[in-house]
């Protein structure tokens, strides 16, 4: 790893009344890398992050922010620290405009102060959204419903923004537009946690990687080091 | 013409004020999936509180209304944040039916010894007084009382669609997690809400408390007419209130005009009935369903 990591999670574990998603997950993210989180459907990778940004609280295992122990803090105080999660199936509010959505988490105390300017930005990177920011959010496209729930983890400026499968249910050409936008969210300093099923586009963007296997870490690495690992190939790759 | 243009008129009035006395159940069902029995309690409790506030201090219920709200949002949100909030997320939303229906009959019970069973009224100096509109006549209280509900449904609305606050309250309403994502805190916006129904409640007690006798076990009817009214208008939403309390102010009115004061419930149960056959969201729907 080229930097200390800022955010670790030690040990974490999860139950879903009584039948276990996650075992015994371990993972950090250094500053400014784009970190993969692998695996097939099941592995516990969603409830891995829900962990991480406070919507689930872990049965065991602690989860550190920059040293600071944030295990089991809610959502909405885990965000001020600065994490981010973009949900899988986005959960934006569909009966409310596309601005709406933005502007309840420019509420945020982490938002509230530069939400203007802040707004301005993320309306760049997204044209599209800008374009329909007077529409419900539910009559938008997949790909846009994507966009804006990624634009609304942007608003607070987080410091580490996970996303978690983003490409879910998109056409091919918009899974690339949304690697290209991860890379240039990346370049522009933001830490980035993929989770993905999409293990090809995932690890060339990704630095390092950790495959997760019925609750379990079963394999990590740097991106092309996984890339080449026969067991990846094999299993993830059908090669 | 002119009987029937008059209890059309009566209607209305009542209906506005069912409207009134409804909302705030509507926004905390619409809102936390709680159906809250305790609902009436709050209304009659409002109701003894502008009672208590006029006949201490000689306020009138109107201008008395901050006040009862005031307290009966702390009430609200406390008892959410506590009670139903622990049998929500200990057992599940089911379980707060059950809390809420237990806490409404020991209230009842208690505010029956503490304020006895007799039947009360709010008599202010213009209780007397009428208005005349052409041949029609309405009472000063209940053009007043009309005019609160309107004024305060209308400032509800206000506050939901217009603020940070309401936005957050939507949210949270339509995707709880997406919103704590997005950092708005869940469980305060809970208790805020619940805090603005029973408000809400209290306000129309204090309002009804002119217009109608209450008792203690008058909070059963206001649960009742709460759920009824919802069910008529739609949940979650100042405005499916306000079409459900019409009318269901205009039903009751006309049936006890032209079929018989006994027949008021009757009526009341037919349209419920026929309503949860034909249309069970309600005239405008549920204000949050598409995403539920």
């Amino acid at each position: 790893m080229s930097s200390p990591p800022i955010l670790r999670a030690e040990g974490l574990r999860y139950a879903y009344r009584g039948v276990p998603a996650v075992q015994e997950v371990s993972l950090s993210v250094g500053e400014g890398e784009i970190v993969a989180l692998l695996g097939a459907n099941g592995a516990g990778k969603s409830t891995t992050v829900n962990m991480l940004a406070g919507v689930l609280r872990p049965a065991a295992g602690r989860v550190l922010w920059r040293g600071e122990d944030i295990t089991g803090l809610p959502a909405h105080r885990v965000l001020e620290r600065g994490i981010a999660l973009v949900p899988e199936g986005r959960l934006i509010f569909p009966q409310m405009t596309v601005m709406e959505n933005l502007q309840v988490a420019g509420t945020a105390p982490r938002a509230a102060a530069d939400f203007s300017r802040r707004l301005d930005e993320i309306l760049a990177i997204f044209p599209r959204l800008a374009e329909r920011r007077a529409q419900p959010a539910g009559s938008l496209s997949g790909g846009e419903q994507q966009m804006l729930a990624i634009a609304r983890g942007l608003v607070a400026r987080p410091e580490l923004l996970i996303l978690d499968e983003p490409s879910l249910g998109l056409a091919p050409m918009l899974v690339r537009a949304v690697f290209d936008l991860v890379r240039d969210l990346n370049a522009r300093g933001i830490t980035v946690l993929l989770v993905e099923q999409n293990l090809h586009q995932t690890l060339r963007i990704a630095g390092r990687g950790y495959v997760l296997e019925k609750g379990r870490v079963a394999l990590s690495g740097t991106g092309a080091a996984l890339l080449d690992d026969p067991y990846v190939r094999q299993t993830y790759l059908g090669m | 013409m002119i009987p029937l243009l008059q209890t059309l008129l009566d209607g209305l009035v009542l209906g506005g004020v069912y409207a009134f006395a409804a909302v705030g159940f509507s926004l905390i069902f619409g809102v936390l999936g709680v159906v809250n029995l305790t609902h009436g309690v709050f209304v009659v409790l409002g109701a003894y509180a502008a009672l208590l506030l006029h006949e201490v201090v000689g306020l009138d219920p109107i201008l008395g209304l901050p006040l009862v709200m005031a307290a009966l949002f702390a009430l609200g949100y406390l008892y959410q944040r506590t009670l139903i909030a622990a049998a929500v997320e200990r057992a599940s939303l089911v379980a707060s039916l059950l809390v809420t229906f237990g806490v409404a009959l020991m209230a009842r019970n208690l505010l029956q010894i503490v304020a006895s069973p007799d039947v009360r009224s709010i008599a202010t100096a213009y209780s007397f007084a009428g208005l005349s509109l052409g041949p029609l006549r309405i009472d000063l209280v209940r053009a007043a009382g009309l005019l609160t509900s309107l004024v305060l449904l209308f400032g509800l609305a206000l506050l939901l669609n217009r603020t940070a606050f309401g936005r957050a309250i939507r949210a949270t309403a339509q995707q709880p997690v997406g919103a704590a994502l997005s950092g708005v805190n869940v469980r305060h916006v809970h208790g805020l809400t619940f805090g603005l129904g029973g408000a809400f409640a209290g306000a129309s007690g204090a309002v009804i408390g002119m217009m109608l006798p209450f008792t203690p076990s008058s909070e059963a009817a206001w649960t009742l007419n709460a759920f009824v009214v919802v069910t008529l208008g739609g949940v979650g939403s100042p405005q499916g209130a306000l079409l459900g309390g019409l009318l269901l102010g205009v039903i009751a009115t006309l049936t006890a005009q032209y079929v018989g004061p006994a027949f008021q419930n009757a009526a009341m149960f037919l349209v419920l009935v026929l309503m949860l056959l034909l249309r069970p969201q309600g005239l405008l729907g549920h204000a949050f369903a598409a995403s539920r």
